[in-house]
């Protein structure tokens, strides 16, 4: 029998809250003693002007412990991977790859209005907090387009154009 | 040798503390023009070996008969510097000692140059007052090799055992029926969770068998009497008056675990209960599946101002064992600061957060508050200090941390023992750094919780030191106390009594005398082991019969006669 | 009652206090030490927390005690090098490191440093002053003898030289002095080899090292103390001027997995004295400390807290800072952190930062340990008792530990526990 609509929403929430209760734990942010050095070292709060503490790394830890409800929060799309807080925490959260894991499960659980994708394949590259800025601060045309195509995807095309070449002139190879 | 007098003054620097306000070359300069000055000079610090050498070498080079240290305070060096004139060959009575840094530098620290001057009126009468001094000779008492421990929780236990140990008798008194205190009525101890029964039951299974201690049940002091050496203890044992003797005393009384009145909703709510009522259910750790923990209940605030030390640990302990039982369960801890101190306390810490158990912090001025019906608890709301904002628990069972708190007992024993008090109503030792486990009183010492809350290790580790101290007079068989204590002269003793009231060490008591013609009569007499000299008797008494050498009317005379 | 002797390895405040306890209960007692005078890290504070007593006026009659008793035998300048036997019945290899100057015969005067033409970064004012390479380790030290420094002083480098003894008196010079061994017999053993300090550099956010306004706590206890380097003037490294704020940062290096875990137990009563001290100097004077939690938990602890905050400008900022920064203009520290009690994101300019560095098993525990035959934990810590009721008991039978050696601990507890670990040994030696 088919389950009815309500019941696999419910379903797929209580999947989501499930995969992120396991992301906490494989990257220790139930170890957060809440020191705030996160947030302090953290480069985005002076790039994003509405980038505002309480939106910050230490604040994610920090409402996750009591539930889920702000997965459509914007905010969740403004960290950049850079790795600050994972590298100067005193408690060991791995705050980076947590975020990289929770914003691959929030686009696996439909919430694709933030993100931006591969033109060519279609999978996750980075939020479209990032594309803005970096289309605002890259002004190089040629650059500009690699922010559209994932890294597998540009690797193929390169491979795409090396095996075109080959095929059309082989040169000898020396010994 | 001849008999006339030869002073030598010895003014220090104490590093800046003196030199950085007080002309001390001046002082010096001026020293050496008083009278029977034989010489004057100036140390950067008088307590160092270097100052201490330089001085047992002018006794000796100039033939001294007195000496005179103008430094620091004779509460920390008097000891030191008389034990220096006794190393050089002087009597060590014939020592004076003039305080220029607590009675000058410091208090006079924006007037450099009135310093001096005082300083200089402060030498001149240090001189004038130890040309004035006698020799004398200590006075020294025999000590029974016993011990006296009161109260037979974890430190009294180990204290006895290891001073029984060492070869020397104890009389154990405990007031309950049964020995182990506090700790009986915990479930499992901090860090191993083993039982507590297994830790304090083989120590009372020793201490029992222990053929040098003996062991009084239901046993309450009544009156205590006598010094250092040969204390004299009554006790109720069982309804029935008894003497001990004793020639020092360890005070292991233990403190009490506070009872929180009318705060979230303990008492009211059947499901709101102390650690310690929770430990005392032995068990059931498995039976809760949402756990909030309130911690600093009574403490920390304006009641009590301290903190109660291992409470966190406690609450750390609990919420960790309920953890392990039921790995589903909620187990959130409401708390001001973690106080996980040191090395075993924050990796327990760790421990607690690596098994997922929540730590919310909350502000002293919006505490957390426990929701229910009936006699359940439901739920407790906390502002989240952090998020700054309100949220809401489930609880099954809400466990209020509370600081142990002194014993009911402190007040009397205080007066009956005369051992002081802190204002926080915990046994006050002599020096909270150099002296933790001592009184004041010679051969009075304290340990464990009757001090300050210590948990197990802290409180063996304080009854092991306090038997350290216990057992110095008693392995040397005698103490040696100071020559200069009161003196009463029973010709001119009126009998008023007045002595015997104000003496705060007991030393003064009634004795008989043959007086020519009138048969005998009561006159006032101290006992010189028990006077620490300080005078009280001497400035009560109206018929003058009482002097106290190092402070004479003579020599206090002379002192203030020397002002110009 | 006690005809054998006690070995303390360790002339701290907590080595100190065992061999007196041990020596006043008619025990001989034999107190190793590897630093010229005994004293330990206590000597090198200023005040002691919460009494504020001076502690070298309450350290230094407990070192005169130590040398006068005829029952302690004091080696400075010396270490173990081994340790054979078994409970009551140990030999003990110490070797004494050459001083170069004859103990029996230097009376301390000090002409010949003041002569001394090489002059060395000094370790006991926390590489704040300079000594010389002939040197007393401190101005109260026990014994007061010179020592000369053979890695620094110009005739041990090959260079000519020899003015100390020429200059000296008391002709108490002795180049040719070797190393010596000695065999002690001893019942039992006793290690308080204390703490030392961790190497903040790593924590390169915080830019010691780099910032010359930013120092570590030992540094500002040096520096505050009437007999350091500044003679009790608080001056900044980088312009000598008066300091009107200070920051100080705690938890620096401690509690943090990527460097030592634990707590260090002293520096939030360490830095709340440090700022009072500093208070009392300079009354226009305000400290800012940034902490964790604020872990008074001693007698009278919390009350000296509530005396820093309404009585000398302290106060306390829940948070650990990011990062330092430098004002290029004045080289302001600046201090970036979230305040968390109020969830702000800040940016605050001081004058200076004190840094509450993490304390560590001394450098040598692990070499004396080996060599005592006592198992030490991860961090390098005696390893703690398997015997809940013998908290002072070590992997070997008749050696005891107590003090900083076991885990962080401030003086009242050294004290204490020196005090029962003497009870222990001589339990030990009783026992026999």
């Amino acid at each position: 029998m088919q389950p009815s609509s309500e019941t696999a929403k419910e379903n797929a929430a209580g999947d989501l809250n499930d995969r992120i209760q396991e992301l906490i734990e494989a990257n220790h942010l139930h170890l957060c003693v809440e020191c705030g050095k996160c947030s302090a070292v953290c480069p985005m709060v002076n790039f994003y002007g509405e980038y505002v503490p309480n939106r910050c790394t230490r604040s994610v830890v920090e409402r996750l412990r009591f539930g889920t409800d702000f997965v459509d929060d914007e905010a969740l799309w403004y960290c950049w991977a850079c790795k600050e807080c994972t590298f100067f925490c005193p408690s060991g959260v791995d705050f980076q790859s947590f975020m990289t894991g929770f914003r691959l499960l929030l686009v696996s659980h439909g919430y694709r209005e933030q993100a931006h994708f591969c033109s060519v394949c279609g999978a996750y590259l980075m939020p479209k907090k990032q594309l803005e800025c970096l289309e605002a601060t890259m002004n190089d045309k040629p650059n500009k387009e690699l922010l559209y195509e994932c890294p597998k995807c540009k690797k193929d095309k390169y491979a795409a154009v090396l095996h075109s070449l080959a095929a059309s002139s082989r040169p000898s190879v020396r010994p | 040798m001849s008999d006339a007098l030869r002073v030598g003054v010895f003014v220090c620097h104490c590093g800046t503390n003196i030199g950085g306000i007080v002309n001390v070359p001046q002082v010096v300069e001026y020293a050496s023009t008083l009278p029977c000055v034989a010489c004057a000079q100036g140390n950067l610090y008088t307590c160092s070996e270097d100052g201490l050498s330089t001085i047992a070498n002018k006794i000796k080079e100039l033939r001294l008969n007195r000496v005179v240290v103008a430094s620091c305070t004779p509460r920390t060096h008097e000891t030191l510097f008389r034990k220096n004139c006794e190393r050089a060959g002087l009597n060590k009575y014939l020592f004076e000692f003039v305080n220029l840094r607590e009675h000058c530098s410091w208090v006079h620290m924006d007037k450099p140059d009135q310093a001096t001057l005082k300083a200089m009126d402060l030498v001149r009468m240090g001189v004038a007052k130890v040309s004035l001094l006698q020799g004398r000779e200590d006075l020294s008492t025999a000590v029974l090799q016993i011990a006296l421990v009161l109260g037979g929780g974890i430190s009294g236990l180990s204290a006895a055992l290891v001073l029984g140990n060492q070869g020397y008798r104890v009389e154990l008194v405990e007031k309950k029926e049964e020995l182990g205190g506090l700790l009986r009525f915990v479930n499992r101890v901090f860090p191993t969770h083993q039982p507590a029964s297994e830790l304090v039951d083989p120590l009372i299974d020793s201490v029992l068998r222990h053929p040098n201690i003996r062991v009084h049940l239901g046993a309450e002091l009544t009156q205590m009497k006598g010094f250092v050496g040969n204390f004299e203890a009554t006790i109720k044992e069982n309804g029935e008056s008894r003497e001990l003797n004793a020639g020092t005393i360890i005070v292991a009384v233990g403190a009490q675990a506070h009872k929180p009145k009318d705060v979230f909703g303990y008492g009211r709510f059947e499901n709101v209960m102390t650690q310690l009522d929770f430990e005392g259910r032995c068990g059931g750790y498995d039976t809760f599946d949402r756990v909030v923990m309130i911690s600093c209940v009574g403490a920390r605030n304006e009641e009590r101002s301290y903190c109660g030390r291992f409470c966190c640990i406690v609450g750390l302990k609990n919420a960790i064992l309920v953890k392990e039982a039921n790995p589903r369960a909620h187990v959130t801890i409401l708390h001001r600061d973690v106080m996980a101190v040191g090395k075993l306390y924050e990796e327990y810490y760790r421990r607690a957060l690596e098994m997922g158990i929540t730590f919310v912090r909350f502000d002293k001025l919006r505490p957390p508050k426990v929701k229910g019906s009936g006699r359940r608890a439901e739920k407790v709301q906390v502002v989240d200090a952090l998020m700054g904002r309100e949220i809401e628990l489930a609880a099954d069972l809400v466990l209020l941390t509370t600081p142990l708190v002194p014993g009911e007992d402190n007040m009397a024993l205080s007066r009956m023992m005369k051992i002081p008090l802190g204002m926080d109503g915990f046994f006050l030792e002599a020096h909270q750094k150099l002296r933790p486990v001592e009184f004041p009183a010679d051969g009075i010492f304290v340990a464990g919780c009757a001090r300050y809350p210590a948990e197990i290790s802290e409180s063996i580790a304080q009854a092991l030191a306090a038997a350290a101290k216990a057992a110095v007079p008693m392995a040397r068989g005698e103490v040696v106390s100071d020559a200069f204590v009161a003196e009463v002269d029973p010709a001119l003793c009126s009998a008023c009594g007045r002595c015997l009231s104000v003496c705060p060490f007991g030393a003064v008591d009634w004795s008989e005398v043959g007086a020519p013609g009138h048969g005998k009569k009561s006159v006032a007499e101290v006992n010189p082991a028990e006077c620490k000299g300080c005078g009280l008797c001497a400035s009560s008494c109206l018929s003058g019969a009482i002097r106290l050498p190092g402070f004479t009317d003579e020599q206090i005379l002379a002192m203030i006669g020397t002002q110009g | 009652m006690n005809q054998k002797a006690v070995l303390v390895l360790g002339g701290g405040i907590a080595g100190i206090q065992a061999a007196i306890d041990l020596a006043n209960m008619g025990t001989k007692v034999y107190l190793v030490e590897r630093k010229p005078s005994i004293g330990g890290r206590m000597a090198q504070l200023d005040k002691t927390f919460p009494t504020n007593d001076c502690a070298m006026c309450i350290l230094a009659p407990k070192m005169i005690e130590c040398a006068n008793h005829e029952n302690i035998t004091l080696l400075t300048y010396s270490e173990l090098a081994e340790l054979q036997g078994e409970s009551g019945r140990f030999q003990a290899k110490v070797i004494r490191k050459a001083r170069f100057v004859d103990e029996d015969k230097c009376v301390g005067c000090g002409e010949c440093a003041e002569k001394c033409p090489t002059k060395v970064t000094d370790d006991f004012n926390a590489g704040l002053g300079q000594r010389k390479a002939i040197y007393k380790y401190f101005p109260q030290a026990v014994p007061s003898t010179y020592v000369i420094d053979p890695d620094h002083c110009r005739l041990f480098q090959g260079k000519k030289c020899g003015v100390c003894e020429k200059i000296c008196k008391a002709k108490a010079l002795d180049y040719g002095q070797k190393d010596r061994e000695i065999i002690l017999d001893v019942g039992a053993v006793i290690m308080a080899t204390g703490f030392d300090l961790y190497d903040v550099s790593p924590l390169s956010e915080y830019g010691w090292g780099k910032s010359k306004n930013v120092l570590t706590a030992m540094q500002f206890e040096r520096m505050i103390c009437a007999s350091g380097p500044t003679m009790g003037h608080l001056k900044r490294p980088s312009d000598g001027k008066e300091p009107k704020n200070l920051a100080f940062i705690q938890c620096v290096g401690s509690r943090d997995v990527r460097h030592k875990k634990y707590c260090s137990a002293v520096c939030c009563m360490h830095a709340t004295k440090e700022a009072i001290l500093a208070h009392e100097h300079y009354p226009e004077l305000s400290s800012s400390i940034f902490y964790m939690d604020m872990r008074a938990v001693g007698k009278g602890f919390q009350d000296y807290i509530q005396r820093a905050k309404t009585e000398y400008a302290v106060e306390y900022i829940r948070a650990r800072p990011g990062r330092i920064t430098e004002n290029e203009e004045n080289l302001n520290p600046i201090i970036h952190y979230e305040d968390t009690n109020t969830r702000e994101l800040k940016t605050r300019e001081f004058d200076m930062v004190i840094l509450a560095q993490a304390l560590t098993p001394s450098e040598t525990n692990a070499s004396v340990a080996e060599k005592v035959g006592v198992s030490l934990d991860d961090f390098g810590f005696v390893s703690p008792s398997q015997d809940p009721l013998n908290p002072f008991a070590t992997t070997r039978k008749g050696v005891f530990a107590c003090g900083f050696c076991q885990s962080p601990m401030d003086v009242p507890d050294s004290v204490v526990r020196a005090s029962a670990a003497a009870s222990k040994a001589a339990e030990t030696l009783a026992s026999r």
